[in-house]
């Protein structure tokens, strides 16, 4: 009987936690897309803001988040997945490999503020790139790398060693080992992390803060070197910013039932990508 | 073509050094206007009164984080010790990528939260009249540092030899002694860097912070006082500080301990991740 | 003893490798015929794959490796050919089948590909590869299905079709049949005793029943060291070293 008491009381503790766990993750979720489900509608994301955002949609946000992420994409997507080439087939174990490894764990644990004051310093204000679309791109593109690094350098190094001897044993170089062969196998775990980075990417808010975010635009003009609007930040805006509290809130959680939505569509796309084709590639 | 892959290989090199670079330069001009001593001593932050003391926002930061710990360790180390050690697979396999998921929640979104879900509950539990305080931030940093604890203690707890709690339980342990004694203490260095990491998170979150805690400048005076972090005094006044001012350096200044304390949490993540390397068999 | 070697394929001088301080191998001196099957035995890590390795240079992805000693294939010193050139002309099979992640008829003119065969020809080539390793009954229909769905038996077929394509003059093994049921075993001893008699042969194992029934000349190695080398019948039944007799009667390994 001691020994039940003994083995249940604490196996009881542990469930509650998890109990916990589960509860706030279920009542987060279902409360944010119930509220935001209210005002979901094709008319909210396809008209842009209107009567000082206290009606409308959020078109312009949207088309500005996608903007960001894009470029975000072209500039941590060819660093990233070179730097991970590097670190997994070209690099000896020296000291340089080793600060360049210790730099890109460091910088993963980099504030994303401090990403924000960097974009400010140097794209804003160093090239003159003024506060902008590019400016705040290029600062995500930074803040991402170190992800793209890890996960795509996880997934080169998860070939088995004997799938690039196979290919050069029959002659080939190794870049045409690497090009033809490991980029090819890997690049479905690749996905996987670029999708989760770029998710995380799209929904920082600190970074653009002052490289280029701005709360409000008329109309639906994108440039690089303009400002523009995002969603993490027009949820900022209207819920902190804003003096209509009452008139904005359906709004603000329209929004955030929509960035809710877009980062559990990418996670769920990454999941299924790395259940489709991690047996085959696994080898 | 191998150049173009060690040219990205190393691109990380300058940027981290880039970051360091511009946070000490931009420090430096600071601390040729305000001493250092003053500015670590002091707990007056007022820029239009030339008072630079970072005391307060230093404060502030850590009482929410140790907040936010107080709440997630227990909580997620508990979690994960139920995932690791006693949860059906089924229950495992759906909780844990849907912790995952709540990693990737952006924070403006908790931030929210703690506006329209935490801020009237606080005010109508302990009867305030505000609930945008350090007891909301520390709530929604607890929610963000979970994902990270829960993640990385369950890896480490998972990687602890079934060989081991097998030997146990062949003397007569039960499954709690052998986790008491066997699993915990091998586990511990994991669980103590998926602290470490969780504490890394808290610590440089920005917006949650920022929408939450009410962003009161005061020297704090309790969890239910108004509090102001050095990442939410940065994104409030960088905005609309004139550039290279001495407030404008200032703002680095804090930004530079704000980089070096996450800088040291990482590093004793890492460092105590290492020596789990090292002793693995 | 029928030991006529009409021509030598390779001829390894007093060859010694290194792995940073540790040796590896030491000082062998060995001739392999050509176009006969020679097969590499002794107990594991006596570094008979190593030896192996040491032929296509697979072992310069290794940092750590340096050499004592010459190697010669056809009569040149193998570092006196492009290494890419070496790898063409000197195959290798490995212990698991390894097709990449093409389909099947990529998987064979992927090699070809790179080595510069006119694309007017590959199609011919492929299916050529095919005939040879018996598979192409079994997979014309399917040319263009990702190889990763045939059986682990024809996988290996596959990469040995891979390898011919580029007809090689030497083909290495790694004990190619390690990681296949009996009857697969069977079709690929089969296919090598074919192929000697266009190749030259060297294959690792750890099963001595495969030397004795595939192999024309077998190499017994120990810690390192070639310790006898002869033609199989008379390595298994009137071995001259101490050494061989107890391995060969099962007393060690």
């Amino acid at each position: 009987m001691k020994t039940h008491v003994t083995e249940r009381v604490p196996q009881a503790m542990l469930l509650l936690a998890a109990l916990v766990v589960a509860v706030l993750l279920v009542s987060l979720g279902s409360y944010l897309l119930l509220k935001g489900g209210e005002v979901l509608s094709v008319d909210f994301l396809t008209s842009i803001p209107a009567q000082g955002m206290t009606a409308g949609g959020i078109l312009t946000p949207i088309i500005g988040t996608v903007a960001l992420t894009l470029i975000t994409a072209a500039v941590s997507v060819p660093i990233g997945i070179g730097a991970a080439v590097y670190l997994s087939e070209y690099a000896s174990d020296n000291w340089l490999t080793q600060i360049a490894r210790a730099a890109i764990r460091n910088l993963a644990g980099v504030p994303s503020i401090i990403f924000g004051l960097f974009g400010l310093t140097i794209f804003v204000q160093g090239l003159q790139l003024g506060s902008s679309l590019l400016s705040s791109g290029l600062t995500l593109g930074l803040l991402s790398l170190p992800y793209i690094i890890t996960t795509s350098e996880e997934a080169i190094r998860a070939i088995p060693r004997i799938v690039r001897e196979s290919a050069l044993a029959l002659g080939a170089t190794q870049w045409e080992v690497i090009r033809d062969i490991i980029l090819p196998a890997a690049t479905p775990s690749i996905a996987t992390g670029v999708i989760l980075s770029l998710s995380r990417a799209a929904g920082e808010t600190a970074p653009i803060l002052f490289t280029g975010a701005t709360f409000y635009l008329s109309g639906n003009s994108v440039g690089l070197m303009q400002e523009f609007m995002a969603l993490p930040y027009h949820l900022y805006t209207l819920v902190t910013q804003h003096q209509a509290i009452e008139q904005v809130q359906p709004i603000a959680f329209g929004t955030a039932c929509v960035l809710l939505l877009t980062v559990l569509l990418l996670n769920l796309a990454a999941i299924s990508i790395r259940r489709k084709y991690m047996p085959s590639t696994l080898l | 073509m191998q150049l173009a892959f060690q040219a990205s290989g190393f691109f990380c090199i300058a940027v981290l050094g880039g970051i360091l670079l511009m946070l000490l330069w931009n420090s430096i001009a600071f601390f040729t206007d305000v001493p250092l001593f003053f500015f670590l001593s002091g707990t007056v932050w007022q820029p239009e009164n030339q008072q630079y003391g970072i005391l307060s926002l230093l404060v502030s930061t850590l009482l929410v984080t140790i907040g936010a710990m107080a709440m997630a360790i227990p909580i997620g180390i508990g979690t994960a010790l139920y995932l690791a050690e006693y949860a059906l697979p089924v229950l495992r396999n759906w909780l844990k990528p849907a912790v995952e998921m709540l990693a990737a929640i952006p924070s403006v979104v908790i931030g929210f939260i703690g506006i329209v879900v935490i801020n009237p509950a606080i005010m109508a539990i302990a009867k305030t009249s505000n609930g945008l305080n350090a007891l909301n931030g520390s709530v929604l940093l607890a929610t963000m540092a979970l994902p990270t604890i829960i993640t990385v203690a369950e890896d480490a707890i998972r990687a602890v030899p079934q060989a081991f709690r097998e030997a146990s339980y062949g003397l007569g342990a039960s499954k709690w002694a052998t986790l008491q004694k066997i699993v915990v203490p091998a586990a511990y260095p994991g669980m103590i860097a998926a602290i470490m990491l969780g504490i890394g998170r808290a610590i440089g979150e920005t917006m949650t912070v920022l929408m939450a805690t009410g962003n009161a400048i005061a020297f704090p005076k309790g969890m239910l006082s108004s509090v102001r972090t050095i990442t939410a005094n940065i994104a409030i006044e960088m905005g609309e500080v004139p550039f290279f001012s001495t407030h404008y350096y200032g703002l680095f200044a804090t930004a530079l301990v704000l980089f070096i304390i996450s800088f040291a949490v990482n590093f004793a993540a890492e460092k105590v991740t290492a020596h789990i390397r090292k002793f693995q068999i | 003893m029928n030991a006529i070697t009409p021509f030598v394929a390779v001829d390894v001088q007093s060859w010694s490798l290194f792995f940073g301080t540790r040796r590896i191998l030491h000082q062998i001196t060995l001739q392999i015929p050509a176009k006969q099957v020679t097969a590499l035995i002794g107990p594991s890590g006596c570094g008979k794959s190593t030896l192996l390795r040491s032929f296509n240079r697979m072992h310069e992805i290794n940092a750590e490796a340096h050499y004592e000693g010459k190697i010669y294939i056809e009569q040149k010193d193998i570092f006196q050919w492009e290494v890419t050139t070496l790898r063409r002309q000197v195959g290798m099979i490995f212990q698991k089948p390894v097709p990449f992640p093409k389909s099947i008829f990529d998987n064979i003119a992927y090699g070809l590909k790179i080595n510069g065969c006119p694309p007017s020809e590959i199609k011919g080539r492929v299916e050529e590869a095919l005939q040879k390793s018996y598979l192409f009954n079994e997979v014309k229909d399917k040319l263009h299905e990702p190889a990763t769905r045939l059986s682990g038996g024809q996988q290996q077929r596959l990469c040995i079709a891979r390898t011919i394509a580029l007809q090689p003059r030497i083909i290495l093994m790694d004990e190619p049949c390690s990681a296949l049921d009996p009857i697969s075993t069977a079709k690929i001893e089969e296919l090598i005793g074919e192929l000697a008699q266009q190749y030259t042969i060297v294959l690792v194992t750890h099963n001595m029943q495969q030397a004795i029934r595939i192999a024309d000349y077998t190499a017994f190695m120990y810690l390192g060291e070639l310790i006898e080398a002869n033609n199989t019948a008379e390595l298994f039944q009137n071995p001259q070293q101490e050494l061989t007799r107890n391995y060969v009667q099962g007393n060690f390994g």
